[in-house]
């Protein structure tokens, strides 16, 4: 059986985290996580779950981190008596806009904090570069609010900085959009989390963005390689529906089908190498 | 549904019928026609603030510990222990008051099951609990073979075979104790589910897609595979407490405190029930309704006997 890497990570880049396991970094004013913050002290080693055995970390659910381009989590404790709130640093491939949209809270408060910070009642979730921080209050106190925002405040001042947000998300019309329930996606699980009738579908796509609107409807863009590909996707979409007992309906010019699936109506419109989706249940 | 044999030639009727499933319940919400007039439930659900409370009561309505567990016998539990993020690990307290009932009903050996590391559960904090209440904490080595079961699914739609860890079967009786909560890959996990805290990690990690274009539904399909080959659960509590509606099942997400327990045999119907909590029906859960085609449980609540009773 494999054995849990349980060690101090510094302030060093990840991609030399390995090393680590053997020398160690050695500064003890650059550690990150911190050993403490204010009254919080950290409670254990930091416990960091690299590739796969985030399996081991994660046992259920592992998969979308991966799918998101997973590299390592680096996990604290922090307890003040018997408070707990723990900090966990995912640092992914790319920039961590993506896995920090999925996670986040869809229906919390905007924190200026990282590139990006969503604060819910008991947690946040925040990005910078190619790290998502997430702090969790495991048990109930009365300041854990507080608690959370004076712990991620530290966590961000040790965050490498930069990254960019992809711009697929601008193509999402603004008019209605739930603020916060933007989703960036490059793969079929999260593609399924955000629109789960439509998902089975269209496959083959590069990117997709997603959001939630006051109509009730989840408006999807997917984008292909090339107009070709998006074409294609639709077409095979159209045949998946009907293969699947759904129904499709044309419209006159031919640019929009709408497919009844699952009790779903999807309305999909292609222009050049995108599609936009529109999902709603429909009315029983 | 037939009642269900348990051990010893006794049956839930037996127990119903002789009045050993009393106690103090209060009955607020019963769903028997007049045709299962008398009939014992198919589930039970506590309602209440106290855990251990509704726990004890779910299993009374049941018949009593007793129903399920003799003097001399062992009992293999598998509880739920995702992690320490709130509503994501069966409630201890819930998992430490069927142990110790176990116990007092003369159980030879409580048995905790799981191919999880031990650093895993304390973080959840189970393990400290459940080893201070008597139970045996067995870790089952993945890498062993010899402790794993390779079984053929003559039914199965999506899996032709899983390995299962072999000492589920080595007991008296088994106790499924998951917890009801969302998950990122099906929706909702629930008893169905837990079963995956029983079968190869390697295997199970095989139940997802492994390259575009397969069926993005194959993880349910597995799943309710799976629950046609594994030891029939003599008895499922989840707990139903506190809850992840969103971003299961690690969490941290969006928490609903329905401060239920819910007791019963059949696992489809039970994880239809939990459905519910979650605003979904059974049939909206590819899993649940893959289940029920293979015959492993009834999801539709209008056929299940339900009780609901209300724990001061």
């Amino acid at each position: 059986m494999r054995k849990l890497m349980v060690f101090h990570l510094r302030a060093c880049p990840a991609a030399i985290a390995t090393l680590l396991l053997v020398a160690g970094c050695t500064t003890p004013e650059s550690l990150c996580p911190p050993r403490s913050v204010g009254l919080w002290n950290a409670d254990g080693e930091t416990e960091v779950y690299i590739g796969d055995d985030l399996f081991i970390y994660i046992n259920g659910g592992a998969e979308i981190y991966h799918e998101y381009g997973f590299e390592q989590v680096a996990v604290q404790r922090y307890r003040r008596g018997d408070d707990i709130v723990s900090v966990e640093i995912y640092t992914m491939e790319g920039d961590a806009f993506g896995i920090y949209s999925f996670a986040r809270s869809s229906s919390g408060n905007a924190v200026n904090l990282g590139n990006g910070a969503t604060a819910a009642d008991y947690y946040m979730h925040f990005w910078s570069g190619r790290e998502l921080a997430v702090i969790t209050a495991e048990n109930e106190f009365e300041d854990l609010g507080e608690a959370v925002l004076e712990i991620a405040t530290a966590v961000a001042g040790c965050l490498q900085p930069g990254g960019v947000e992809p711009d697929l998300h601008d193509q999402l019309p603004i008019e209605g959009r739930v603020t916060g329930s933007e989703v960036y996606f490059t793969g079929p699980l999260a593609f399924m989390n955000v629109a789960r009738p439509a998902a089975p579908l269209f496959a083959g796509f590069e990117e997709g963005a997603a959001a939630r609107y006051e109509s009730g409807e989840n408006i999807v863009v997917l984008r292909w390689k090339d107009e070709a590909a998006a074409v294609q996707a639709l077409q095979e979409a159209r045949q998946l529906c009907v293969a699947s007992g759904g129904a499709v309906v044309e419209t006159e010019d031919g640019g929009v089908a709408e497919f009844e699936s699952g009790g779903y109506r999807i309305s999909a419109s292609a222009s050049e190498n995108l599609i936009m989706l529109r999902v709603q249940r429909e009315e029983p | 549904m037939s009642d269900r044999e348990h051990n010893k030639g006794i049956t839930r009727r037996d127990f119903v019928a002789t009045g050993a499933a009393a106690g103090t319940l209060l009955a607020t919400g019963v769903g028997f026609g007049e045709k299962t007039k008398g009939l014992p439930p198919d589930l039970v659900v506590a309602h209440g603030p106290d855990v251990a409370k509704n726990t004890a009561a779910v299993i009374e309505a049941h018949g009593g510990i007793g129903a399920f567990v003799r003097p001399g016998q062992i009992v293999n539990i598998l509880p739920n222990a995702q992690g320490s993020h709130p509503g994501t690990s069966t409630d201890p307290v819930l998992v430490k008051t069927v142990v110790d009932l176990c116990k007092k009903a003369g159980a030879k050996e409580v048995r905790w099951l799981t191919w999880q590391s031990g650093k895993y559960f304390e973080r959840s904090n189970i393990a400290q609990l459940v080893k201070g209440s008597g139970a045996k904490f067995i870790q089952v080595d993945s890498d062993d073979e010899s402790q794993w079961n390779n079984f053929e699914v003559p039914n199965g739609v999506a899996l032709e075979n899983i390995r299962v860890f072999k000492i589920i079967d080595e007991c008296d009786v088994f106790i499924n104790m998951p917890i009801i909560k969302d998950h990122v890959g099906s929706r909702f996990t629930g008893s169905l589910k837990n079963y995956m805290g029983a079968s190869h990690p390697t295997d199970n990690r095989l139940f997802h897609p492994t390259f575009e274009g397969e069926d993005l539904l194959r993880m349910e399909q597995c799943i309710a595979d799976l629950n046609t080959v594994v030891k029939k659960p003599d008895l499922i509590i989840a707990d139903a407490m506190t809850i992840l509606t969103s971003k299961g099942p690690f969490g941290p997400g969006d928490i609903a405190k329905p401060n239920k327990v819910i007791a019963g045999f059949d696992r489809v119907a039970l994880d239809s029930y939990g459905a519910t909590l979650l605003g979904l029906e059974g049939s909206e859960v590819t899993m649940i309704q893959k289940a029920h085609q293979l015959g492993l449980g009834e999801i539709d609540l209008g056929k299940v006997r339900i009780k609901e009773t209300e724990v001061g």
